[in-house]
């Protein structure tokens, strides 16, 4: 019983990541072996970059409450702040997962319970997440250890305290999400609820966003503390509010008493006894919506339906147009390419708007400080980033090949130029390009009264800077493209080239921020510079990547 | 016309060859069948010659235009039916047809008329505005036929087509077989089924572990056996065993 239920753990992890490591003779192949030595470093790097906001966030939170005596809150913090970002990360994991393979129909038949197949599933988005949590909380555990040799048992309950973290939030994902598809089969449109989901999903990345400012803010004012004189009466009001976050700060805090030990196993009890309940109580519900999710519907012709199909039979398109209307519709009716790719930043104006009405006069308040800066190059370099980062995050052209592999032999075998191909594939991501360039703008214009110069500037920069980004991720797509999937998500999400792409992209613009900052060119020389660098990778992309994307193409398998 | 000469192709992440220095050729006008067991290379042989895999050796010809150099030309004269009809759930079954047009230059009245006969032949008419998700898998395969039609080629191939039909369809798709090669096209089809050949081809070819092991035609195959075997009355014995054995004795001469 318990084989079989962490088998099918298993095979869900498996499927959902496509785990799968070469073998030790691929090992001894030079090329193999240095692929694999490149991508394990370039995670590192990547851990290490991540890492390190929060190494800088935990020591400055143990700088600020060290002299007040509350340096154990940092434990508190974490934890909560974990439990929050865990929330938002697995709710829109278990939503893209939701149901989107033939997989989860496929074990309907096979002699699971129901509350088998959900608690699997969440098994699943633990698993990713409780890294994320150990990662998490390693980095304030070693902080703290660092500064306070705290005994060996320390070590222990945070990383248990981590594992015991992200359950209840896995849970509470499930628990609205189950109804929430259950409610879809009445309206017949499972895409519909999906990005409604996917909606609620941004909203609370958007309130979790909200909480850690304020928290952050208030922390700066040493009033804060003070209007707490009795530092339990704090601790005990977040404990009330989140009893996991209380007992990882009690068993962190105590780590040499049996309290600790207490809390942590009261912790992990805890997270396994919620668990299980909402996998208890939410397993029916949860197999009636695979059930559902299982059927599609078929709609026979009407008359009007009828007419519209023979007109679209009757226009004839140039391949190319025909390619890219077809990458734009396999895009947008995937969920889970929708969700994790164009959805944000196609709603940016809006969560822009909202940001806008919520927050107008700190906002204001903000802008009036930044007005010197924005006198100088920030004038166009701050519209120009934002619109260049918004078109470039969409993952679009950094997964494009992956996306297409089941697709490929197919794509082949038809009379289609590789360079019409491609083309259509970097057309579509620079859409999102144009959009994210007009966002930009229209940000720098609504909130900075950017003149029609800055915006003429900001413009052409954030173009270049994202059309590099396309074609750079196009290019790694197509020299490392992920071919081998059962679940579109790991063609997109969990596909390694976007995440390199969404940091290459942050990573460059933060650079580029910091040195103009730091240094004082005359004030349109920024633009020049940054403007010629791009624009020389396009060149460099322009003459060596179609010979290069027409060879490769014929050798994907 | 379909000419292979000394194709051979192993897989980047396979250690035997899945076509071993394969030549064959598939005359026009005649159904050519083409027979073996589960990974004989009957897939991968079709992949390499409508340009869908890149063989390591080896020329493709169809008609007469080499693959290699000019390799849209080429797959302009090839309509496929792959194997696996699960393709573009998320499209409507118009919008598929639409770009299979579009990337063959169709005009819009021609595929009209193309979209309208086959898909009343094969009873879709009224569900070529539906998303393809919502299809069988016998849909699907028929849908996979129509689009291979779309064009008119010259040259039909189709990998597994009889999978998944009912026999109404599958009597569908051999007439329009015949039709075709009636009008001097070449049709070719992959099949593990030896009845199925049988009835339908003119030809055949039988493929094991990369290496083709027979061609001719069936009364070739059976007159062949009679000739080792020294055996009369072959006739009786069912071509399935004759296939067997065949696949079998070449086993036992390479291994
Ligand atoms: N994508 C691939 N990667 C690696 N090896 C492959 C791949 N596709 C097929 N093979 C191998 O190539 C050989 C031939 O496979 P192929 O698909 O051509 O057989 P087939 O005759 O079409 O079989 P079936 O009747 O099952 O369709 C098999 O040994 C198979 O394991
Ligand atoms: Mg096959």
């Amino acid at each position: 019983m318990k084989s079989r239920f962490a088998s099918l753990v298993i095979l869900n992890i498996q499927s959902a990541f496509s785990l799968s490591l070469p073998s030790w003779q691929e090992f001894k192949k030079p090329k193999t072996l240095l692929k694999t030595i490149g991508i394990g470093v370039g995670a590192i790097l990547l851990l290490a970059d991540v890492g390190m906001v929060f190494v800088l966030n935990s020591q400055a939170m143990y700088k600020a409450l060290k002299p007040v005596g509350l340096e154990q809150m940092l434990f508190l913090f974490t934890a909560t702040m974990a439990t929050v970002f865990i929330f938002v990360l697995s709710f829109t994991m278990a939503l893209s997962l939701f149901s989107s393979s033939g997989i989860d129909s496929g074990f309907l038949v096979l002699p699971f319970k129901p509350h088998e197949m959900l608690a699997a599933k969440m098994g699943l988005v633990y698993f990713a997440n409780a890294l994320l949590g150990i990662f998490l909380m390693l980095i304030t555990t070693i902080v703290y250890g660092i500064h306070e040799h705290p005994p060996f048992q320390f070590y222990l309950y945070g990383l248990l305290s981590a594992l015991a973290i992200p359950i209840i939030p896995i849970g509470i994902s499930y628990l609205i999400l189950i109804p929430l598809m259950r409610v879809s089969s009445i309206f017949r449109n499972k895409n519909f609820i999906f990005y409604l989901a996917g909606f609620i999903g941004v909203g609370l990345a958007l309130a979790f966003n909200f909480y850690i400012q304020s928290t952050m803010s208030q922390m700066q004012d040493p009033g804060f503390f003070a209007n707490f004189s009795d530092p339990e009466s704090l601790i005990s009001r977040i404990g009330q509010a989140w009893i996991p976050s209380w007992l990882t700060w009690k068993a962190l805090s105590d780590a040499d008493r049996l309290w600790g030990a207490l809390a942590v196993l009261g912790n992990l009890a805890l997270g396994v006894a919620v668990a299980a309940l909402i996998a208890l109580a939410m397993g029916k519900p949860y197999v009636r919506c695979i059930q559902i999710f299982g059927e599609t519907s078929l709609t026979r012709a009407k008359k009007g339906a009828a007419r519209r199909a023979e007109k679209e039979s009757r226009t004839a398109r140039r391949p190319l147009a025909s390619l890219l209307l077809r990458e734009l519709r396999l895009m947008n009716r995937e969920p889970s390419y929708f969700i994790n790719g164009p959805f944000i930043v196609v709603l940016m104006p809006v969560l822009l708007v909202v940001i806008f009405a919520a927050q107008r006069s700190s906002l204001e308040e903000v802008m009036a400080m930044l007005g010197p800066l924005m006198e100088g190059p920030a004038g166009y370099l701050v519209p120009a980033a934002f619109g260049a980062f918004l078109g470039s995050s969409t993952s679009i052209a950094c997964t494009a090949i992956s996306r297409d592999a089941k697709a490929l032999p197919w794509i082949r075998a038809l009379p289609i130029r590789p360079l019409e191909y491609f083309g259509a594939k970097l057309l579509h991501a620079e859409i999102f390009t144009l959009w994210g360039m007009l966002i930009g703008c229209g940000a720098g214009w609504l909130l900075f009264k950017t003149s029609a110069f800055d915006l003429v500037l900001a413009a052409i920069l954030s173009l270049l800077v994202s059309t590099a980004f396309n074609m750079g991720g196009l290019w790694l797509d197509t020299a490392f493209p992920r071919l081998k999937w059962d679940n579109p998500i790991a063609a997109m999400k969990q596909n390694l080239n976007a995440v390199i792409v969404i940091l290459g992209v942050m990573g460059i613009i933060v650079a580029l921020g910091a040195i103009s900052f730091f240094t004082s060119l005359p004030r349109n020389v920024y633009a020049l510079v940054y403007g010629a660098i791009f624009f020389g990778f396009i060149l460099v992309w322009i003459k060596v990547y179609p010979p290069y994307a027409q060879k490769r193409l014929a050798k994907m398998e | 016309m379909i000419e292979l000469f000394n194709i051979s192709k192993t897989y980047a992440k396979s250690d035997r060859k899945a076509v071993d220095s394969l030549s064959l050729k598939i005359p026009d006008g005649k159904i050519f069948g083409f027979l073996g067991p589960n990974g004989a290379g009957k897939t991968t042989t079709i992949r390499v010659f409508c340009g869908a895999l890149e063989p390591d050796s080896g020329t493709v010809l169809i008609d007469g235009i080499p693959m290699a150099e000019r390799p849209l030309e080429a797959k302009r004269h090839l309509g496929l039916v792959h194997d696996n009809p699960e393709l573009f759930n998320r499209l409507k079954a118009n919008e598929y047809l639409n770009f299979v047009a579009d990337v063959f230059g169709i005009s819009a009245e021609e595929r009209r008329l193309r979209i309208q006969e086959y898909s009343g032949r094969f009873g879709l008419a009224d569900v070529l505005s539906a998303s393809i998700g919502g299809f069988s898998r016998g849909m699907k395969q028929k849908l996979g036929v129509i689009a291979s039609l779309i064009h008119d080629p010259s040259n039909w191939v189709l990998d597994e087509p009889m999978v998944g039909l009912d026999p109404q369809s599958a009597f569908e798709l051999k007439e329009i077989m015949r039709q075709r090669t009636k009008a001097g096209r070449c049709v070719f089809f992959s099949t593990h089924v030896m009845e199925v050949a049988e009835k339908v081809c003119d030809e055949l070819a039988i493929i094991d572990k990369g290496k083709i092991i027979f061609t001719g035609t069936i009364d070739a195959l059976r007159r062949r056996r009679e000739g080792v075997e020294g055996r009369k009355g072959a006739e009786e014995e069912s071509l399935e065993r004759l296939f067997l054995e065949l696949v079998d004795s070449s086993r036992g001469e390479t291994t």
